[in-house]
């Protein structure tokens, strides 16, 4: 077998594709150091020592173990000698990118490194996308990820590297937001969804419009400052195109005389002050979350649509009882969510307008807004961005990391974690669709603010010029989608809660057991120190422990109900034991947490067992004991 | 008149126009502290030690008459060079360890660290060599032979090196740079200091 057939076969199981095209590809020259091992020249510099890389690569691996990174994202494979000293001083999470095909084929063909390679959690990515996408599926907002680079690269691909760092840490801030996020709203949005119950009937699901819309161009509004450049020129794109604004820029647009056809919104709190209150509102749909806040569902608008979150395991399991089967993919902002709707409409183009996804000259939003005004500085000397706005009649005052983003001229502009997690969202979208659905034309014409890698970059008076066909039958379209709603299975629904309800009974009787045992653990230890008389209720706990893995596999909820508890105990894990405290001051240290975890479990089935048995009840009982909800009229029940 | 001691006693010596200058009398009194093996090394004007360098500078011409005390040192050459062997010795092995921590640097990619050892580096080996070369031209007067080997035939190769390291360092190859440092001026250093040096 040669070299390049061991590379190739312990690399394919993790990503087949690495070698394609890498055949046609140059190589670089491969020459051989005085102490054995390979080094190569590319752009007129060596990459490696000629006389003893293996030496050179263990001093640069002994100064990235010091810095103790949970992962080490290596830019630049060369010959492999770093990644090897590295997996062999036990850094064993390594996601490398190598940015130059002529190396990889060099390295690939001439060296064997199919035993690092093999390495459960050693990744090599060829292009960016794979080294984020690896990020996102391996590593987690709690670990440390650590981007190391030789100096020869950073000499060579001095773009390529600031990008992929930038690209690193934006996709990491994206799984801690990701994780502050979970802990926060999580318990929200389960009670929302519980909430919700009563007004889901008269929503119908998002879907019903799935390519409703073929081939119709459709605007997304966000509330960027770039808004204001452009977005009256929206005038001429009514009844021609779709409008779908995000709720901060509905207020906006009312003041640039454009009414919406959909607003979106999500959030978990109630948010009136985005409404008029008045005709306007029932003008326009809104698209809210099965998630979104249960005063949402009362607006007085012209219709309401829902759409199901794949993040919350309860309302997604029961998605398809309520009749649908789409789940969009929600890159935290409504604008993510509109994007993946919009394909599902089969909109064709998707322009984004206000999207700038950075700060303005002096101000975060478009103006017509609830933020009055606006006053923005940027501390470039320390990385902070203070906004101060009056948001309505508050004065409140913010101050965000910054963050860099590659603006629509090239130069980077100011962003925060949040924006920047959008942005991130959308590249890798559009990476994704342009594999998937190539013939999707998405533009960003908002003139300002960041550039968005695979989107069209152009004017909004460019598309209104090029993009527009003729006046869309709006509501007859909506109106004949709505009749068609699928049948909502009622009795399913009552079954559903019902057996939840059931699993979250006997963990809740599981759970008790566990605190008991534990109990008696701690007063054993207390009286007797360390001794085998623990053993008893240690293997108890244990067997008490699988039966509740068990029985939650039947109700996914519960772990999402418990994700701080669950952050909880895995920021404790990473925790360094202090050895010196002894083997009982552990003990004792585990004991707690075990404690602290089946309370929080005890209390989730407890609060939620009841929750669920009232939402069983009041769905069966308002469809008169037999499981049937009164319905919105047109709508037809199993 | 002014007063004048050698090694702390007092000297007689005429003046009569009173315009001889101070380097006339060190030149004067190295002739006759040549047959002693031993040569003027401080001096004291009024109270005040002159720096180091003395001789090249603007007091060798000042007159003696400007003076109300002069006072002199001598150094015995065959002391003096072990010193000086001693010293550039020392600087050799400091120099080697400024380049472990240089090449240590160019490796993680500390650049501002790197750079500042770089630079001692590099001053040191023209130091060692200039030092060196006075040594082998002062001994030469005095038929000494303190060297194992001739030194001046390790200036070329240091020389070229430096040359070397100069252009690689233009070209921004920090692996090639530490590479030379590493396993070229510092082998070759430590050849001079073995070979050279008694």
């Amino acid at each position: 077998m040669t070299v390049c057939e061991k590379n190739r076969l312990s690399l394919a199981a993790k990503d087949p594709s690495l070698f394609e095209g890498l055949e046609n590809s140059r190589s670089v020259g491969i020459e051989e150091a005085k102490a054995g091992g390979a080094t190569f020249r590319h752009k007129g510099i060596y990459f490696h020592s000629r006389y003893n890389p293996r030496n050179e690569a263990a001093l640069q691996a002994e100064e990235i173990a010091g810095k103790k990174p949970d992962w080490v994202f290596l830019f630049g494979l060369g010959c492999g000698h770093l990644l090897r000293a590295l997996v062999e001083k036990g850094l064993e999470k390594v996601i490398v990118f190598e940015p130059s095909t002529e190396i990889l084929k060099g390295a690939l063909e001439n060296i064997d490194l199919s035993s690092v390679f093999s390495g459960e959690k050693v990744f090599l990515a060829i292009d960016m996308h794979s080294a984020i996408e690896k990020l996102r599926s391996e590593t987690e907002g709690f670990d440390s990820l650590l981007v190391y680079s030789t100096t020869p690269y950073k000499t060579a691909f001095p773009k390529e590297l600031a990008d992929f760092t930038n690209r690193i840490h934006n996709a990491h801030i994206t799984n801690q937001v990701g994780i502050k996020t979970d802990m926060k709203s999580r318990r929200a949005w389960i009670e929302n969804y519980l909430s919700n119950l009563k007004s889901l009937p008269y929503a119908p699901p998002i879907d019903v419009l799935r390519e409703r819309f073929k081939g119709v161009p459709m605007i997304i509004a966000g509330a960027g400052p770039s808004l204001k450049k452009n977005g009256e020129l929206l005038k001429e794109f009514k009844g021609r195109a779709l409008i779908v604004a995000a709720i901060t820029s509905y207020k906006p647009l009312l003041k640039l005389g454009v009414v919406p056809d959909f607003v979106i919104a999500s959030e978990m709190v109630d948010l009136p002050e985005y409404f008029t209150f008045g005709e306007d509102d029932r003008k326009t749909r809104l698209i809210l979350g099965e998630l979104s806040h249960p005063k949402m569902f009362e607006r007085d608008v012209k219709g309401k649509f829902v759409f199901f979150s794949p993040y919350l395991a309860l309302s997604s399991a029961q998605a398809p009882l309520w009749g649908s089967s789409y789940f969009p993919a929600i890159g935290g902002s409504v604008t993510t969510a509109a994007l993946d709707m919009g394909i599902m409409f089969g909109c064709n183009p998707i322009t984004f307008i206000g999207q700038d996804l950075s700060f303005g000259e002096n101000e975060t939003h478009a103006p017509g807004g609830v933020y009055v005004a606006q006053n923005v500085r940027i501390d470039r000397e320390n990385g902070m961005i203070s906004v101060e706005d009056e948001y309505i009649n508050d004065k409140q005052t913010y101050t965000y990391k910054l963050q860099w983003l590659k603006g629509l001229s090239g130069k980077p502009v100011p962003s925060k974690y949040d924006w920047a997690t959008f942005h991130q969202w959308f590249e890798n979208y559009m990476h994704y669709l342009k594999k998937e659905r190539p013939g999707v034309r998405v533009i960003n014409a908002t003139e300002g603010g960041a550039y968005i890698e695979g989107m069209e970059h152009t004017t909004l008076k460019h598309v209104l010029d090029t993009c527009l066909n003729g006046e869309i039958r709006m509501d007859e379209t909506i109106d004949d989608a709505v009749a068609s709603r699928p049948r909502i299975d009622y009795t399913a629904l009552v079954g559903s809660f019902r057996e939840t309800a059931a699993v979250l009974g006997r963990v809740k009787r599981l759970s008790a057991s566990i605190l008991k045992e534990a109990a008696e653990a701690k007063k054993t230890f207390r009286k007797k120190g360390l001794t085998a008389d623990l053993k008893g209720n240690i293997d108890r706990i244990k067997r008490l422990e699988e039966s509740v893995f068990d029985e939650s596999d039947r109700a996914k909820f519960i772990w999402e109900a418990l994700v701080n508890n669950t952050y909880a105990l895995k920021e404790y894990l990473k925790e360094d034991t202090d050895k010196s405290a002894g083997e009982g001051v552990q003990f004792l240290r585990d004991l707690e947490a075990v404690i602290a975890s089946y309370r929080s479990m005890t209390e989730v089935c407890r609060r939620f067992g009841c929750r669920f048995e009232e939402a069983a009840d009041s769905i069966s009982e308002a469809g008169g004991g037999d499981g049937k909800m009164p319905l919105a009229d047109g709508l037809q029940a199993v | 008149m002014t007063r004048v001691y050698l090694d702390n006693m007092k000297i007689d010596y005429e003046d009569t126009g009173k315009d001889s200058t101070i380097q006339e009398l060190v030149s004067a009194l190295d002739r006759e502290l040549g047959s002693l093996r031993r040569f003027i090394l401080e001096i004291s004007l009024d109270g005040t030690d002159a720096p180091h360098g003395w001789r090249s500078g603007e007091l060798p011409g000042k007159r003696l008459s400007e003076c109300a005390e002069i006072r002199l040192t001598s150094a015995s050459v065959d002391d003096m060079a072990k010193e000086g062997l001693d010293t550039v010795r020392e600087y050799i092995n400091v120099i080697g360890e400024t380049i472990e921590a240089c090449v240590k640097d160019l490796r993680i990619g500390s650049g501002p660290a790197a750079e500042a050892a770089f630079s001692s580096v590099f001053e040191g080996v023209i130091e060692v060599v200039k030092t060196i070369d006075a040594l082998s031209q002062g001994t030469l007067r005095y038929n000494m032979k303190i060297f194992r080997k001739k030194p001046e035939e390790y200036f070329g190769p240091l020389h070229r090196k430096l040359e070397t390291i100069t252009n690689i360092k233009k070209t921004g190859d920090t692996v090639l740079l530490a590479d030379v440092l590493e396993y070229e001026l510092k082998p070759l250093l430590e050849e001079i200091r073995e070979e050279v040096f008694h």
